[in-house]
This record gives C-alpha cells, structure tokens and sequence, in this order.
C-alpha cells in the first residue's frame, strides 16, 4: 500500500471526529437557549467521576405515570417548556412553543442533558453546591427537541464566575 | 534458540539429520530479523502506558484550557502521528511502526474522550467504546501483527455485550440472562465474521483474533451457566433470548453441508462440537442439569476442541484444552457437590473413563483414522 493510501486511511478516523466536532458545535450554538434548575436525585449518584448527573427540574411532574414505570421498558415522552407541560408520546401537547423530547424510564426523564462534565479539582465544591439546589443548566434546544447542555450556573452564574467570587 | 538445539539435537542422534545440517539450521535461525516477543510485548507496555497518560490528562480537564486550544491540539498530533506513520510505513511494517499504529488508536480514544468532556455528550460508556471501534477500524486494518486487532475485537465484543444485554440500566438477574444468551450467540457471530473475513485480502489481520475471541465466548458462555446454579437459565421465556444463538448455530451448521467451513478432515469434529455446543446450551437453559452432566458436557466439548486442534497442529490449543479439562475435574472435587464420597466415585469414574478411552484410542487408532477424510493439501 502506497505511502498516501496509509494517509488516507488514518486521516478517515480524523475526518469522522472533526464531523462530530462540528455537529456538536452546531448544536450547541443554534436553537433557543433556556435556563432550567436541577437538583440530585441520589446523593450517592450525584458525583460520577469527573462529571455531575443531575434531576432536571421541568415544573410539572414527568414520567408520573406507574403503570409504565417498567424495569427495562423506555417510552417516549415530550416535555413542553412553554407552557410546562408532559405527555408521553412525541407530539407535544398544544400549545406549545418550546419542547424537549425524550424518553422515560424507571420513572426519570431522559432528555440527553443530565450530564455536565466538570474538572476533578472543582468536584467536590460543585457537588455541595448542585447538592443545595443551587444549581442551573443552559441548554440549548433545537426545532426537533433535541437538547445539547452548554453551561452549569451556580446561584445564576457561570460555575468558574460563581466560585471565582467565594 | 534452546528448544531448537535440543529439537536438532534429537533429530541428530536419531540420524534424520547430519551435524552439518543442524549447524546451517542454527545459523540461519540466528541470523533471521528478532521473532522478539519481549521486545514486542515491552514496545506494548511504553504504548500502553502512553496512551493511558494521555487518557488522563484529558480526564483531569483542565479549565485553564480554552477548549478551543485543546482540540486544536488534540487534531494536530493525530495529524502528525498520521503523517509520521505514512511517511515510515513499509511493506513489512516494524514492531516500532505497529507501536506507533496503536498509539494512533489510543489518541483517537482520548480525542473522542475530550469531545465528550468538551460538549457534555450523553450516552454509556459502551456507546463511546463501540463509536470508537467504529473510528478506529481503519487504523486497525493496516495493522499486520496481533496485538492491535486483538485489542480490538475484544474491546468491540466487550461493548457489543454491555450494549445488548442492557447491564447499565439494571443489574438483576433479568440483564444477567440477556447477557449470558448473548454471550451463547456472539461465539457464532465471531466465527461466521472470520469465515466470510479470510477471503478479504484487506481485512485478514481480523481472522485469528476473531476466531480466538470465538473460543473464548464459547468457553465463557458454558460456564456462565454456572451462575445459575441448578436453577434453569430461562424460565419459560427461550426464544426470546436464545433464537438469535440457535438461528445463526443452525445456520452455520447446515452451510457447512454446502459450503464447508474449514477443511474436509476437519468437518465432522467441527459439526459435532457446535453440535454438542447448541445441545447443551439449549438443554441447560431449559432443564437444571445434575452438576456431572455439565461436567461430563464440559469434558465432551473440550475434547472435540482438542481433537480439532490437534488436527491442525495447533498444540498450544490443546494444552490449553487438556489444562481446562483438568481444571474442571479438579473444580469438581473442589465443590465436592453431593459430598465427598459421591464426589470420589464420580472423579475415579471419570479417570478410569478418560483412560481406557485413551487406551482404545492407541490401539485402534489406525482403524478409526481410516473412517475420517484425507487432510486436505
């Protein structure tokens, strides 16, 4: 195989993550942005390696429903957010200006936006803080309802900002 | 080299070879570029301990990058480890090159680690594993030694595994079942894949691994019935999980009257291995077996193994086979199931067994032999 064959073929790998580097970016980026408070559901869960999972708060409950809260079953489920609003399915409700699809399963919302990866020297200050439901995601949301997580606010600011003044 | 001289040694004293012949042997076994597995094994670990470094690095995630710079970074010396590996690449590419092809595979994974921190993708850990088998098989294509296309295949079937049998989400004996079903499955999978593989020139650095991982599966998945005890692996529910394992076993089986899949001499003990394979699973997941059946099953299934690798030639295969066997026996005693009297009747029945089968075989041999096809060239 030719010396620019091996390129080739390397560079596809390269190629295939600058794609996703760009879809990400995009996502990021585009859509409406909205504010939403979170809160851990599991202290213990709380703090996973070097990321936070959280429960998003949507101001209505989600996934309420006990008859579908089945180990290993998922149903998809829409979360208006404005007005707030649930129902399972993945029409929205009307009316409804903005909407987060997802599914549910054993009983919590999945939107794809329960992680926030933090550094591992700010772990523990962030855990204590999203602990004390100071915490608040930025997330972007796009036409289609899908949602990409783009900042962790403690008290309504940026976590570096937050605790950069205490 | 030791083995050799004493092989030679013995060839010379039994006159098949003269002295001078054993010399020439040695000097040209001597003089041939390092078969080194130290040295490979040694090129494995700096790679190994590279990469991981650089895994870790990004896991700490640094704020004090701008993420910008850091995937600017990241590209660029993806970029020139490409670049530095095309320019070295030769025709009979060097351990060092091989090195250097894994430690490309490594950066992929921790670029793609870093995307995932930089932009807070969700999803398991085994989606990002199998997105990264997926990116890294070119790479792992151009390779022409082991090392990296077993990392491969194991790191795919692992996250294969996870993935299907759903073992995030729950940990109960449902997602157990789902797994060991799987696990009887993918050993089928591997082997169907190495088949249809060994025909395309450019993918054939996949075929042993493949078959390897296929062997160890099987031998997992026989013993993850274990986990269950005497209790039955699949109360009522069999297709759902076993079909997929049964369908592909079958199918293999009957192409095998069509389109053999290895050579003629080795057809019959091949059809009765994944015969006996499909048969027990089947059995076992629907009945609780005495624990000396699963053992008597265990011991038929790996001396077909052995039979098949000692057709080949493979003899490391059949130590390993006869090791596994032994280590089965001596678990046996060691569970002394049913107590220790019942546990020394069925160990002294089994050895008495074992060797006067053996016995027979040295005897007739020659006969039986003859009922087998020729060897193919």
């Amino acid at each position: 195989m030719s010396r620019q064959r091996v390129f080739l073929v390397l560079a596809l790998p390269i190629l295939a993550l600058m794609l996703l580097v760009g879809h990400k970016a995009y996502r990021s980026h585009s859509g409406t942005e909205i504010t939403l408070p979170v809160e851990g559901f599991d202290p213990r869960d709380l703090l996973a390696g070097h990321f936070i999972q959280y429960r998003v708060d949507y101001g209505v409950p989600v996934c309420a429903h006990s008859e579908k809260d089945k180990p290993n079953v998922e149903w998809k489920a829409t979360v208006c957010l404005e007005p707030p609003a649930f129902i399972y399915g993945i029409t929205p409700p009307e009316p409804c200006g903005l909407h987060l699809a997802g599914i549910c399963r054993h009983g919590r919302f999945i939107a794809g936006i329960e992680r926030f990866y933090i550094p591992e020297t700010e772990a523990g200050q962030l855990d204590a803080a999203v602990r004390a439901k100071r915490g608040a995601i930025r997330v972007h949301v796009g036409g289609d309802g899908k949602g990409v997580v783009t900042e962790l606010l403690l008290d309504g600011k940026p976590w570096q900002e937050a605790l950069r003044e205490k | 080299m030791n083995r050799l001289s004493a092989q030679l040694q013995t060839w010379v004293e039994n006159g098949l070879i003269n002295p001078a012949q054993a010399e020439a042997i040695t000097a040209f076994e001597a003089g041939r570029p390092g078969v080194s597995r130290l040295m490979q094994g040694l090129i494995g670990v700096g790679v190994l301990a590279l990469g991981n470094g650089l895994i870790a690095l990004i896991a700490a995630n640094w704020e004090a990058i701008p993420p910008g710079i850091k995937l600017t970074s990241a590209f660029a010396f993806l970029l020139a480890l490409a670049l530095g590996l095309a320019m070295r690449h030769t025709p009979s590419p060097s351990r060092w090159w091989e090195g250097g092809l894994h430690l490309f595979a490594l950066a992929l994974l921790a670029t793609l680690g870093l995307i995932t921190q930089i932009y807070h993708s969700q999803g398991t850990l085994a989606q990002f594993m199998l997105f990264w088998c997926l990116i890294s098989l070119p790479p792992v294509l151009l390779s022409r030694r082991g090392p990296l296309a077993n990392s491969w295949v194991a790191a795919f079937f692992v996250s294969l595994l996870w993935w299907i049998s759903g073992i995030d989400d729950s940990l109960g004996s449902d997602a157990l079942r789902r797994l060991v079903a799987v696990v009887f499955a993918l050993p089928m999978v591997s082997l169907a894949l190495a088949r249809l593989l060994e025909s395309t020139p450019w993918a054939t650095t996949l075929v042993r691994p493949l078959r390897f991982w296929s062997l160890v599966l099987a031998y997992l998945s026989l013993n993850a019935l274990g986990f269950f005890g005497e209790e039955r692996l699949l109360p009522g529910a069999l297709l759902e999980y076993l079909l997929p394992g049964l369908l592909i076993g079958g199918l293999l089986l009957t192409l095998s009257f069509f389109r053999p899949l290895m050579e003629a001499s080795l057809l019959p003990l091949s059809r009765a291995l994944l015969g006996f394979y499909l048969f027990f699973f089947t059995l076992a997941s629907w009945t609780p077996l005495n624990h000396w059946v699963v053992t008597l099953f265990h011991l038929i299934l790996l001396s077909l193994f052995a039979l098949i690798s000692a057709r080949q030639g493979e003899t490391r295969r059949v130590s390993v086979a006869t090791g596994l066997m032994g280590l089965h026996l001596f678990a046996v005693y060691l569970r002394a199931a049913g107590g220790l009297v019942q546990t020394g009747f069925g160990l002294i029945v089994t050895g008495a067994v074992i060797l006067s089968l053996l016995f027979l075989w040295q005897r007739f041999h020659t006969r039986w032999r003859r009922l087998l096809p020729e060897k193919g060239p």
